[in-house]
């Protein structure tokens, strides 16, 4: 697969503090990188040095290629972002502020500006001043501006802020429609572990400057060992029955860390010792366990 | 051609805001009231409408001296009185104003401290000629008055005077047949004026040295160019005939006056245009969309200085037709317009006429230096501060720092500052600068100079600029 994005030891000072240490990552296409970690993280301050926004001390980035110091108009050519949040021109039309944009960069069709207004949903309110959106027609509006030049690489900073549960469906609808039709990567920020779960194909947590995890989400998930739920009449009296990681979730409830043979031998158990079993689950660990699983603790934001 | 898109955009954002049509209105509303005050209300016509009566009790008329005050005064407030029946720039109005108050105060002299009733009604008499005098008026009539004498002193002064005296007494003449034969009666008008102070001038500059070499002292020489000018200036219009009645400038001169001087409302547009361009971006946050664009960064810095020129010369050629059109509604003189403009040329030591669109380029390529430099000076600040009121600040800073730095020019560096010389006006047509250390070839390195160094450092700070995160 061929590398999109080449984010390589970079380390970035704001006066003698650090905020960076050695990152590195990289996209691939057709990949959805989660890059996760609470605000102050160094988030934002990672793509802004991907989007040359900042200079960084030391680190290299390479965008399709081309090295963002040296090369940065090949570099950034192909690159669409919304960082912190969707800068536009409040003064003008939602269309006026995407023909801005495409003015900016050559061959790029004229059809272009009504495609991506459909692509987000926009076309009612296209020709309204910006400042009357709403914060998710503005996020919206955000998004089609970022694609705008059809790039490969999308970096999208928080996207999902000021969206509602709907619209965060369908933001992710869009990008992984646009991940498989045109096989971009995106780097996706967020502090919010959930929102990224069951979309991104690659995760990367970042805390205090430094990334603790980069791996795929199945690999992520996978370092985890299965649990299933299972339901009972009563959850007295269990402690000698189970292993001492098993949990007693409430009074009807426990959660059992096994492997997918053994689940038999611990019902027979339970019956055994005169338990009623209303229930049994499979539980399928969610991103956010998984993450925090992998750093080692509970505390991501 | 990228470039030209860029520039585009910039446009585009900067003519969908408010701000430059709120500085076209507040100047048009201005020339409005300028033209309507101008047509209606003179400012002789103001002050002579809040005359105060003079009471002798207000005086201690036993003592001499506060009498003779009384009388002067009381003479004055009379003739004032008199003459405010007419307009400023009436024949009757000049008239009245270099006669009158002569016989006045001779018939209140009479009357109050020499208590001589005789020649309070010789002066009396005297008055009532005057007045009725204004009354139907003829100026020929005066004017041929005033010659008559005129040759009579000529016949007195004979061969034995002075040369200049002689001459002098002969411009005066000259000036009288040329307002007979040109309708032209004296007046308080500019060009009435300007005629009527031509044997003064003629006079004054014969009298000066005429050879620039000379000169030792920088100061005198620049009194003698100026008189220079303005007296062959003169001349070539009297010997072309170019003062005729009825003329009337109005239009021209406004036109003149926006290309000749740094005009205070263009200035705050181009500061505010300016001041805002960039700095907004940054407030906004929408810098950043702008950067991650296939553009180096230096691209993006000249695409936006150079929409800043084009709206500023924009604005300069919207106000100019703007407050035209206002003028010539209210006050005329659309002809004039396509009158040649009468120039000295130092150079040829000679007159020469160049159309008004030649003026005006010439002129505004002059004080273009001035605005170029608050640009590009508001433009740097911007870049550093990266605040719209800053920079803004700082321009009005410039403005009004560079004539308190004026007032210094007796300090020898003062003069070698870029605000010192970067008005070119006074080189125009082969001047000389006032700036007693200044030369044209110093001034336009020390111009070239500030200039460069302002796009250089503003490229530079620019292209290193971090974009802070939120």
């Amino acid at each position: 697969m061929k590398n999109i994005l080449e984010v390589k030891n970079i380390n970035k000072f704001y006066g003698k503090k650090q905020v960076l240490e050695d990152v590195s990552f990289t996209i691939h296409e057709s990949e959805i990188l989660g890059f996760i970690g609470p605000n102050g993280s160094g988030k934002t301050t990672t793509i802004k040095l991907i989007l040359g926004l900042q200079s960084m001390k030391s680190g290299e980035i390479t965008i399709n290629g081309y090295n963002i110091k040296k090369d940065f108009s090949k570099a950034i050519e192909r690159v669409g972002a919304i960082v912190e949040s969707p800068d536009l021109y409040m003064y003008l039309t939602g269309r006026k502020n995407l023909e801005l944009i495409k003015d900016m960069y050559k061959d790029i069709p004229d059809g272009r500006v009504e495609d991506v207004i459909e692509l987000v949903g926009l076309s009612n309110r296209i020709d309204d001043k910006v400042s009357k959106y709403s914060l998710g027609m503005r996020q919206r509006l955000g998004i089609a501006a970022a694609i705008i030049n059809k790039p490969n690489l999308l970096i999208l900073d928080e996207p999902t802020n000021g969206l509602d549960p709907e619209g965060i469906k369908e933001l992710r609808d869009l990008l992984k429609g646009l991940v498989k039709k045109e096989k971009i990567g995106i780097l996706i920020s967020s502090h919010n572990l959930a929102e990224l779960d069951n979309f991104c194909t690659d995760v990367c947590i970042i805390k205090k400057g430094k990334i603790l995890t980069n791996k795929t989400i199945e690999d992520a998930k996978k370092t985890n060992r299965e649990s299933y739920l299972i339901r009972l009449n009563k959850t007295t009296g269990l402690k000698k029955i189970l292993y001492k990681e098993d949990e007693i979730v409430d009074s009807d409830t426990i959660r059992v860390y096994t492997e997918k043979d053994n689940i038999n031998d611990v019902i027979v158990k339970l019956i055994e010792a005169n338990y009623k079993i209303y229930g049994i689950t499979k539980e399928e660990l969610s991103l956010e366990d998984a993450f925090l699983n992998a750093a080692g603790g509970n505390e991501i934001d | 051609m990228k470039l030209i898109n860029l520039i585009k955009n910039e446009l585009i954002k900067i003519f969908h805001k408010a701000g430059i049509y709120v500085m076209l209105l507040i100047v048009v509303v201005l020339s409005i009231i300028a033209v309507v005050l101008n047509k209606y209300l003179s400012v002789e016509d103001i002050s002579n409408s809040f005359l105060v009566e003079v009471k002798m009790e207000d005086y201690d008329v036993k003592d001499p001296i506060q009498l003779e005050n009384y009388v002067a005064d009381k003479s004055n407030y009379e003739t004032l009185k008199e003459i405010s029946k007419y307009k400023y720039e009436s024949p009757e109005y000049y008239y009245l104003d270099n006669n009158l108050y002569d016989v006045i105060y001779c018939q209140n002299r009479a009357k109050y401290i020499e208590k001589n009733e005789k020649k309070e009604k010789e002066c009396s008499s005297e008055h009532e000629i005057l007045l009725a005098n204004a009354k139907n008026f003829d100026y020929k009539k005066v004017l041929l008055e005033e010659k008559a004498e005129l040759v009579k002193e000529l016949n007195k002064i004979g061969e034995d005077a002075e040369l200049t005296e002689l001459d002098y007494v002969k411009a005066k003449i000259l000036v009288i047949d040329y307002r007979i034969d040109n309708n032209l009666p004296k007046t308080y008008t500019d060009s009435s004026k300007e005629i009527e102070s031509y044997p003064d001038l003629y006079r004054e500059y014969f009298s000066l040295d005429q050879n620039d070499k000379d000169y030792k002292n920088k100061e005198d020489l620049l009194v003698k160019k100026e008189k220079e000018k303005q007296l062959f200036e003169i001349k070539y219009k009297i010997d072309n005939k170019l003062y005729v009645s009825g003329k009337n400038y109005s239009l021209r001169d406004s036109i003149i006056y926006k290309f000749t001087t740094v005009d205070v409302f263009v200035l705050i547009t181009v500061i505010m245009i300016t001041g805002s361009i960039l700095s907004e971006e940054f407030n906004k946050g929408t810098i950043k969309q702008l950067l991650v664009r296939p553009f180096s960064r230096s691209k993006i810095l000249f695409s936006k200085l150079i929409a800043s020129l084009i709206v500023f010369i924009l604005f300069l050629l919207c106000y100019t037709v703007l407050d035209g059109i206002i003028t010539a509604v209210g006050l005329g003189g659309v002809k004039e317009i396509f009158e040649p403009m009468i120039v000295y040329n130092y150079n040829k030591s000679a007159v020469v006429e160049y159309s008004l669109l030649t003026y005006c380029i010439l002129s505004f390529l002059a004080i273009l230096p001035k605005y170029l430099i608050i640009i590009l000076f508001v433009f740097l600040v911007s870049i550093i501060s990266t605040s719209s009121s800053v920079s803004m600040a700082a321009g009005y800073f410039l403005m009004f720092a560079s004539s308190i730095i004026d007032s210094f020019k007796n300090i020898k560096i003062i003069n070698y500052l870029p605000t010192s010389v970067w008005n070119f006006n006074d080189y125009l047509f082969g001047g000389m600068s006032s700036n007693p250390y200044g030369s044209l070839s110093s001034s336009i390195i020390i111009v070239i100079i500030t200039i460069i160094f302002l796009i250089i450092l503003s490229q530079f700070i620019f292209s290193k600029k971090n974009i802070k995160n939120q």
